[in-house]
């Protein structure tokens, strides 16, 4: 997904690690909860646990792992973020979990920069740009590549 | 001649008891002749008389032995009774021989005689036993009705094939039938011989028997002659053999007939009767009167025996009196004599005595026997005239002269001896109460000072005891106070103690409502960080609405604001319930500490209050002893007062026991004593006036009396007020140590 354009788009604003990362609203399934996970032997880190979401198993991913990120235990404003992504050109539900979920809100596409090459923490094809709101920085992640490239 | 009493009373009753002794000897002998003759009366009279009268009796007895012997019809009984009098013949001579061992010498000759008339009697008897032994007539019909009978049959026997054929056969011949009238003639002749024989035995005297037997020869002979013919006119050989063996059978008849007719002669029976009626009988009666002589003797002999003890009794009775009464009369007279004579003289020594028991001591007294009396006169008479010296002596003593001498008669005359200690010791009372009277009348005077001097002291005791008392109520009245308020100090601390815990109770409820504040807040806090949730998820639908859902965006915001800001609040409310909860805990611990105190508080204040309460009660004792105290000063006061008039009464009466005294005269002192006098008495007269006159004073030091040991304990021999030590010991003792000086 292209991040072009001048059209603000609706993203929602999730802190991870003390960064703050934006998804596309429009992929966002719901808000839940921190619920029971199940471990699943032999999984990538990235997805180690399956969780249940209204009768549906969906895999639990978490994100930090990608990122290089320290995992800390949950806090009680830990959420998962229940998203459906395109994987091969197949909608597939998949749970992201954040340390918190900050809000709904719009950003202007022109506020959106690439990621630039250098002096990056992360791997930067893995975030499709960051936006500015305020002074703080928001990274806005690819999430199907987070997936498809390991 | 000198005859003590002794001796008359041994003579006297020597006299007495030899007379007794003899009077007692007489008795006894009379009285061994008396039961020598008693013991002849019972033994031998009776007995002769018991044996005696066995005889009669005896005799009746055989006699009756004798009619059962003829009574009786069988040999056994005819033995059995002939044994029986000759049992009872042995049995009277056993009667004789037992008679005979007691009898005197006319017994011995009626013995003899009776033995006589026995022979006679039992010779007479003897007749009577042999002859009714025979018993004829009873024979003769045991003869006729036995042996005879059977003759008689035997011979009709014989007879009755020839007077069967006549009777029973119907073809007898003529002559068979005269044969047979001519034997039933003589068989009836022969019946009436056989009456005859049989009705001879049935009378009993000879001549009767004879008469009876006299027509039998006849018809006896006749009967022979009918026999005679019979045989001629027998024609057949069987009747001739018939008729002979009749014949034969009838004269053993004859035989037994005649014998019957012999025993029928002799008539034993009555003849034994006869006998035993006659001879036998007046022989008894010849025996019975002479038994009976025999008891009628003994009877006589037994009572002259009875007389002839009766007169020794009497005799013994006479001579004993007699003897008693003699020696009675001596007794009475000799005792008389002894009586008297001892009576008159002790009569003059009681006399004597009474004179001296009741202080009459001229008395004297003679006696003209020559005995124990007399010493005991002598002897009142001397002790008279000793007691005339003793009194003599307290005579002189009672004047008031101590100056003559008490002589004893010897060591053990107690009143010699007491007489004389008594003039010693009244000697040394004298002087010493003469020297007492004048320390008392001297000792007397200073006390009179001293008792005013301590009346004043007494005064002045009193205020200050007042004084101490009016403080000692103030400060009872103070310590009252104290203990009141401490009473009510005690109170509240008590109130504040039971506030305190009532306060550490809310502080707990108040901690118990944060905890429930922060749990209730806790649950809002879940609210709001759903209804957070709840918004976010509410936003993202809105943003996927696209446009349309803008609006509702907007909304969704709003809310997540409420949810944050209600979230906020809430975490606010839960830190300050939480502080405040901490807070709430620690004055809760505060006030748990601050209880205990204010308990400990409480009970110090009550002890405080006690302390008062005790030191009230304390005070108020020291209150009372101080008025007691009070109370004993003015008691002592008076009594003070009340010993200095004393004191003079004592003054005066020492003067006049001083005169008294002078009545005795104490040796060549008295002169002296009396010139040392006067100055006291001059001083008595002027003391009441002077209070401490120096002369006394000077003279008797040693004798001033210190009434400090001695408080007034006794005011005019009462007891009254309390006692109390004003000064006494010497210094604080034990009792003081226990107090602490402030």
């Amino acid at each position: 997904m292209a991040v072009t354009g001048t059209e603000t788009f609706e993203a929602l604003t999730l802190g991870l690690g003390g960064e703050i990362f934006a998804i596309d609203a429009n992929s966002v399934h719901e808000i839940l909860d921190i619920v029971p996970q199940t471990e699943v032997p032999g999984a990538p880190p990235l997805v180690g646990h399956l969780i249940n979401v209204r009768g549906k198993v969906v895999p639990l991913a978490d994100l930090r792992i990608r990122f290089g990120m320290e995992r800390t235990p949950p806090t009680i404003d830990t959420r998962i973020v229940v998203v459906e992504i395109l994987l091969d050109d197949e909608p597939t539900v998949v749970g992201l979990l954040a340390d918190k979920v900050h809000e709904v809100t719009g950003i202007a596409g022109a506020s959106i920069e690439d990621t630039p090459d250098i002096g990056m923490r992360w791997n930067p094809d893995l975030i499709k740009g960051i936006g500015k709101r305020g002074d703080d920085f928001i990274v806005i992640p690819d999430i199907v590549r987070i997936f498809t490239t390991h | 001649m000198r005859i003590s009493i002794k001796a008359k009373i041994v003579a006297a009753f020597g006299t007495v008891i030899l007379l007794s002794a003899a009077t007692a000897g007489i008795a006894l002998n009379g009285l061994s002749d008396l039961n020598q003759k008693i013991e002849e009366l019972v033994s031998v009279s009776a007995q002769r008389i018991d044996i005696a009268r066995q005889m009669p009796s005896t005799v009746y007895l055989i006699q009756r032995e004798e009619k059962n012997f003829l009574l009786s019809s069988s040999e056994e009984d005819m033995d059995r009774f002939d044994k029986a009098i000759l049992a009872r013949r042995e049995e009277f001579k056993g009667v004789l021989e037992q008679y005979r061992r007691v009898a005197d010498a006319e017994g011995a000759r009626k013995l003899a005689q009776i033995e006589t008339l026995m022979t006679e009697f039992s010779t007479a008897q003897d007749k009577v036993r042999s002859i009714g032994r025979i018993h004829s007539n009873a024979k003769g019909a045991d003869l006729l009705t036995g042996s005879g009978n059977d003759a008689v049959l035997a011979a009709q026997e014989a007879l009755r094939p020839l007077l069967d054929r006549v009777e029973t056969g119907t073809q007898a011949t003529a002559e068979q039938i005269a044969v047979a009238h001519l034997i039933r003639r003589m068989t009836t002749d022969w019946g009436t011989a056989r009456i005859i024989v049989r009705n001879s035995l049935l009378v009993s005297d000879d001549a009767s028997t004879a008469a009876t037997l006299k027509p039998l020869p006849d018809l006896l002979k006749n009967i022979s002659q009918q026999q005679d013919r019979i045989r001629t006119r027998l024609a057949s050989e069987e009747d001739i053999r018939a008729f002979n063996v009749f014949v034969e059978r009838y004269h053993v008849y004859e035989r037994f007939t005649d014998e019957v007719i012999a025993l029928s002669l002799k008539n034993t029976e009555v003849k034994a009767l006869a006998l035993s009626v006659g001879e036998v009988r007046t022989a008894a009666t010849k025996l019975v009167q002479a038994a009976n002589d025999l008891v009628t003797d003994a009877e006589k002999g037994m009572a002259a025996d009875r007389q002839a003890a009766e007169a020794t009794y009497s005799q013994i009775r006479a001579i004993t009196i007699g003897a008693v009464a003699i020696a009675l009369l001596i007794a009475i007279a000799a005792g008389a004599y002894i009586a008297i004579s001892i009576a008159r003289g002790l009569g003059k020594a009681v006399g004597l005595a009474d004179a001296v028991a009741i202080g009459d001591l001229s008395q004297k007294v003679e006696v003209s026997t020559d005995d124990e009396i007399k010493d005991l006169v002598t002897a009142l008479n001397s002790m008279t005239a000793n007691l005339r010296a003793t009194a003599e002596v307290a005579d002189e003593i009672s004047r008031g002269n101590l100056t003559v001498q008490a002589r004893p008669q010897s060591d053990k005359d107690t009143l010699g001896l007491a007489l004389e200690t008594m003039l010693e010791k009244l000697r040394g009372v004298v002087t010493d109460a003469l020297s007492a009277s004048d320390n008392v009348a001297a000792g007397s005077q200073e006390l009179s000072a001293s008792s005013e001097q301590l009346s004043q002291g007494s005064t002045e005791q009193a205020s200050a005891a007042e004084q101490a008392s009016a403080s000692m109520e103030e400060m009872a009245a103070n310590i009252k106070q104290n203990a009141e308020n401490a009473t009510q100090t005690e109170k509240i601390a008590r109130q504040s103690s039971k506030d305190a815990q009532a306060s550490g109770e809310a502080v707990n409820k108040a901690v118990q409502a944060m905890q429930t504040i922060a749990e209730k807040i806790s649950i809002v806090q879940e609210i709001a960080r759903q209804t957070d949730l709840l918004a976010l998820n509410a936003a993202v639908e809105a943003a996927r609405a696209g446009e349309h859902g803008r609006g509702f965006a907007v909304v969704a915001s709003e809310v997540r604001k409420l949810a944050e800001r209600s979230q906020g609040a809430a975490a606010e409310i839960s830190s300050l319930s939480a502080e405040s909860t901490k807070i709430a805990q620690e004055a809760g611990q505060m006030l748990g500490r601050l209880v205990p105190d204010i308990r400990k508080t409480a009970e110090l204040v009550e002890e405080i209050s006690a302390a008062c309460r005790e030191q009230d009660i304390g005070a108020e004792q020291i209150n009372q002893a101080i008025q007691q105290l009070d109370k004993v000063t003015q008691q002592n006061s008076s009594a003070s007062e009340q010993m200095a008039a004393t004191s003079e009464e004592l003054s005066s009466m020492a003067t006049q026991l001083q005169d008294t005294i002078s009545y005795f005269t104490v040796e060549e002192k008295a002169a002296a004593r009396s010139a040392a006098r006067n100055p006291v008495a001059v001083a008595a007269q002027a003391r009441p006036a002077q209070a401490h006159a120096p002369a006394p004073a000077a003279r008797r030091p040693a004798t001033t009396v210190t009434l400090t040991h001695k408080p007034a304990a006794k005011l005019n021999g009462k007891d009254r007020g309390v006692k109390i030590a004003l000064e006494g010991g010497s210094g604080p003792d034990a009792l003081d140590a226990r107090y602490t000086a402030f």
